[in-house]
């Protein structure tokens, strides 16, 4: 027995050891590289806060597949922590990461970086961006803490910020009407606010603020020039957390018109409000999601829509310019992969893809 | 799954009713050996159960560490962490962060608040005994022991009378530093053992930073630790025995941002803490009744320096009453009675203040079936503010092959009551759900152990296990609306997988020997059912941070007054994301220390030590977003007398 034992002991820490070597070896896992693109769209994963895992994803319109990952297999690092926008502008990428502090900046055609503006550019948590002129961009950022709101004027030749523009609570999305930027300052760190400021591009000063209804977040211009803002509205918790009806307000949809609110539409329940205000490629048709659906408008429209044209719960939403698509970005949660959807623009569903984690909107 | 556990169940059981109606006489007992730990409970009746401690050497070598790092370099645990000096938590057997309770003194020390123990504030030199027990355990050790157990033990009483008496100073990379002092003093039947220690650390180390493409410093990652530890111990006479114990620690974590953020980090965490304990345990003629109450208050401040201070209380009062009764040569009752009772004052609970009472009966059975093959009957029934939480059975069978060799099985079902976040939590965005129910689980093993001395200067042992574990209703927050998140019993778990470990002394001659130690966990957990409310694209998927391979050991080698010691952990691939579709990449760490004993006389000694940790430079992640630093040295100095 006892000569035997060593060979037992010593042949069961061989098998441990060479299933650890091959547990070594490398699996043979190589990355997805994406073509470069032809035609398609960018999918933006904001991953989930503090987890590093924001990616984005290429849509394809000719193979119709989707390639996730594509910033680092292109560019050989990880994108980041929590992406919160990206636009398209001049043939360039620009990618929000918000709380990576910066703004990393690609070619719209085979991804590769071309410069990654961060804290020492003077960013320092980047919301949404919008293209001014060749010279010129206006992100919106919330400052350290959300102590700083901001518009940052970007020197699209240096990409630097050239310029902060003090703004009211929470600094959102942005649009461009004419040499008028609308800012929707969406409200939050415990501080609600009600306003839409008017930012004149050519001097780069806040020429008007326009109080609209609380907690405006994202904006959109229509075919006529008139502004759409939705507002999520202020909830406001009891001490047990309960919503308080009475002291509530809820959210809405409103349009301006030469810098007046010109209708405004409240949502039938206070604590849901729309969000994801977009417009299709003509001007004239508006989707938002509003209580776990996505309801449609048309822009002659004067009452709050009834029902959804898709009773889907969507955390991101967008619509393909070039064919009127709806595509909605799904979230099971923040541990796991989204779904990314593409409708028809009567809501008929055409077809899903995974993405990255929580799909919180498109770039075109 | 389950059919797996019942049909193994049945077998187990059969091959009992088998051997009970087989049974002859006998006179040997040499297969029942104690487990070197106070607990009776593990000692005796965890038969079957794979208990293993870890070694001595090891704290020694972790003396001025704390328990997350002793158990990631020297356990066969998965310790899952937010990088040196973060918040570390333990999973055994491929189940959560919640389901491997933390006992000291027989003690759950899991939070009621959100079900588990940040092992980075436990100090190891305030530990003179860690065990892991693998495997299910709730018949003995109630919920939350569903993947096992770490059990602590603070055992410094002196040997004889007189002082004794330690100190320790340590400094090390990084602004790491470490200063402890434990003394005792024993008088006939009195004894009485204190100790303190103070720590710090800056954990600034250099980086690559992957997300920002440049070499920086991690920020805001320090630490600053300082506790105390009193025991006391009274035995009026040769039946009876009294002892008090109190730990109180007070924490300052400073609490870095995941690598790829940008900006400052200033957020930090207070931890401060106290435990007592009261035993009192009388050795009968046929019988060990023990009986304990403990107070456990933790208070905990968290402060992200942005949005106002985050603080929570909690309290907790386990007392517990058992007897051991030995029937006779072959049979051995035992019987407990624990009641807990928990409360937590916490701003997101609202105006509520949940209170918790927990009264548990718990019985086990231990008999010699036939020679060489015993078995473990255990039970346990808990009434939860009055009502009837799941019925938790066990059976545990060893049989002795040879001497040497040992085979062991155990089914046991286990259970873990929801967190009082679970249920009470209130805030915008995220509410508690008081209609969850607990999980529940099965799990199953067999193994084969084997321990001996093939000649007079070698001493070896291994055992190989093969386990099942299944969890249902696994507790996971989801979202229930566009903007609420809330906990559901969410998905059923499937662990599974082989662990191998060695054990070798080899003395070569009075001068020179060598020890070895190593294991291998193959672990894989899945997702085998998704209810309604979770996502069914995780069906089938591997739960994140739970690597496939793991595989951990260290030799060290005397010669004379030097000791040489090399450890090695290997972590493989880890799927960050549940869909697995994200990995955090494979790694192997080496560390090597040189002790030199230097004994002044007989009583007197002091312990030199230097450690290079990482010795091979890699640079890699214990978590996604969190670095570990380089290679980075550690020089302690330890003056001892009379230990």
């Amino acid at each position: 027995m006892k000569k035997y034992y060593l060979q037992y002991l010593l042949f069961g820490l061989s098998v441990a050891f060479s299933v650890f070597l091959s547990a070594c070896s490398d699996d043979g896992m190589t990355p997805e590289v994406p073509v470069a693109a032809q035609d398609g769209y960018f999918i933006i994963n904001e991953g989930a806060f503090g987890n590093a895992n924001t990616t984005l994803s290429y849509y394809d319109r000719l193979q119709d597949s989707v390639i996730n990952n594509i910033f680092s297999s292109v560019n050989g690092r990880p994108l980041g922590d929590q992406t919160q926008s990206m636009s398209v502008f001049n043939d360039l990428g620009f990618i929000l990461v918000q709380n990576s502090a910066k703004i990393e900046v690609i070619n719209r055609d085979d991804f590769t970086s071309v410069a990654t503006m961060g804290t020492e550019e003077g960013i320092v948590s980047p919301r949404y961006f919008l293209g001014i002129n060749n010279d010129k961009a206006y992100v919106s950022d919330w400052g350290m803490g959300g102590t700083n709101f901001t518009v940052k004027v970007i020197d699209l030749n240096t990409y630097e910020v050239i310029k902060n523009i003090p703004t009211g609570q929470c600094a959102n999305k942005l649009a461009l009407q004419g040499n008028q930027v609308y800012v929707a300052n969406s409200g939050g760190y415990n501080k609600p606010d009600s306003t839409v400021m008017v930012i004149n591009t050519q001097t780069d000063a806040v020429t008007d603020t326009l109080v609209v209804g609380d907690n405006p977040s994202s904006l959109v211009v229509d075919a006529n020039g008139n502004i759409w803002v939705a507002g999520g509205g202020n909830v406001v918790y009891n001490d047990d957390w309960s919503v308080n009806e009475a002291e509530s307000t809820p959210g809405f949809i409103a349009k301006i018109t030469n810098n007046e609110v010109a209708l405004k539409m409240e949502a039938p329940e206070v604590s849901s409000g729309p969000g994801n205000l977009v417009i299709n490629s003509d001007g004239s048709t508006l989707y938002f999601t509003y209580a776990g659906g996505v309801y449609e408008m048309s822009i002659n429209d004067t009452a709050f829509p009834t029902t959804p044209l898709i009773e889907k719960n969507f955390y991101g939403l967008g619509v393909d310019p070039l064919t009127g698509e709806i595509l909605g970005g799904e979230v099971p949660n923040y541990n796991d992969n989204g779904t990314f959807y593409r409708y028809t623009s009567s809501g008929e569903l055409i077809d899903s893809y995974m993405v990255g984690i929580a799909p919180n909107g498109f770039a075109f | 799954m389950r059919r797996w556990n019942t049909i193994w169940l049945f077998v187990l059981g059969g091959l009992m009713a088998w051997s009970a109606s087989a049974q002859q006489n006998t006179d040997s007992l040499q297969v029942l050996e104690e487990v070197h730990i106070t607990d009776t409970r593990l000692g005796m009746f965890a038969t079957g159960d794979k208990v293993e401690p870890v070694s001595q050497y090891a704290i020694g070598e972790m003396d001025y560490t704390n328990l997350a790092e002793l158990l990631m370099k020297y356990a066969a645990i998965n310790v899952r962490s937010y990088g040196i000096s973060g918040l570390s938590t333990a999973s055994l057997r491929g189940t959560g962060s919640n389901h491997t309770a933390v006992f000291w003194e027989g003690i759950n020390l899991q939070s009621s608040m959100n079900g588990s123990l940040d092992l980075t504030l436990v100090p190891v030199s305030f530990m003179d005994e860690v065990s892991l027990q693998f495997g299910a355990t709730g018949s003995l050790f109630g919920s939350g022991t569903m993947g096992g157990a770490i059990h602590l033990a603070s055992e410094g009483l002196p040997k004889s009378d007189g002082w004794n008496g330690r100190f320790y100073q340590q400094v090390g990379n990084f602004g790491n530093r470490y200063t402890g002092l434990n003394t005792g003093f024993r008088k006939e039947r009195f004894a009485v053992k204190v100790r303190g220690f103070t720590s710090q650390a800056d954990n600034n180390f250099p980086f690559f930073n992957i997300y920002n493409n440049r070499l920086e410093n991690r920020q805001n990652a320090g630490i600053d630790q300082q506790g105390l530890l009193a025991e006391s111990y009274f035995s009026p006479n040769n039946q009876h025995d009294i002892s008090l114990k109190y730990w109180f620690q007070d924490n300052l974590v400073h609490v870095p941002n995941v690598a790829a953020a940008g900006g400052e980090a200033r957020a930090i965490q207070a931890d401060v803490f106290h435990r007592a304990i009261l035993q009192w345990q009388r050795q009968g003629r046929n019988d060990v009744l023990k009986a304990h109450t403990a107070f456990i208050y933790h208070d905990l401040i968290y402060d992200d320096k942005i949005t106002s201070p985050s603080v929570s209380q909690s309290a907790s009062w386990v007392t517990e009453i058992e007897n051991t009764y030995y029937l006779n040569k072959e049979n051995w009752l035992y019987a407990g009675l624990n009641h807990t009772y928990e409360t937590a004052n916490v701003e997101n609970y609202g105006a509520h203040q949940p209170q918790r009472n927990r009264i548990a009966l718990f019985l086990s059975y231990r008999t010699l079936l036939i020679n060489k093959l015993e078995a473990s009957l255990g039970m346990r029934e808990t009434l939860i503010d009055g009502e009837l939480s799941p019925f938790l059975p066990s059976l545990g069978l060893n049989y002795a092959l040879t001497k040497s060799w040992k085979l062991k099985s155990k089914v046991a079902r286990s259970y873990r009551i929801p967190t009082f976040n679970d249920l009470y939590w209130v805030g915008a965005g995220g509410l508690g759900n008081r209609s969850l129910q607990p999980e529940t689980g099965w799990s199953s093993e067999l193994g084969i152990q084997a321990s001996g001395q093939p000649s007079d200067r070698l001493k070896a042992s291994g055992e190989a296990t093969i386990f099942s574990n299944s969890i249902d209703q696994w507790i996971g927050w989801v979202p229930v609306t566009a903007s609420l998140w809330s906990p559901i019993n969410v998905e059923q778990v499937w662990a599974r997988g082989a662990e191998v470990s060695g054990n070798m002394q080899y003395q070569l001659t009075h001068k020179l020997s060598a020890q070895l130690w190593g294991n291998y966990t193959y672990t894989k957990s899945t997702k085998e059912k998704i209810n309604e409310g979770g996502s069914p694209t995780e069906l089938h998927k591997q739960l994140i941070y739970t690597p496939y391979h793991q595989f951990k050991a260290s030799a060290n080698i005397s010669y004379q007054q030097f000791v040489l010691g090399y450890s090695h952990l290997f972590i493989g691939d880890q799927f960050v994301t549940s869909s697995n579709h994200l990995i955090l990449p494979y790694y192997n760490i080496g560390d090597i220390s040189l002790t030199y004993h230097w004994n002044i006389n007989s009583k007197h000694q002091v312990l030199i030590n230097g450690k290079l940790n990482n010795a091979f430079n890699k640079d890699y992640e214990v978590r996604r977003g969190y670095p570990m630093p380089g290679r980075n040295y550690h020089i302690s100095i330890i003056y001892q007398f009379n230990q």
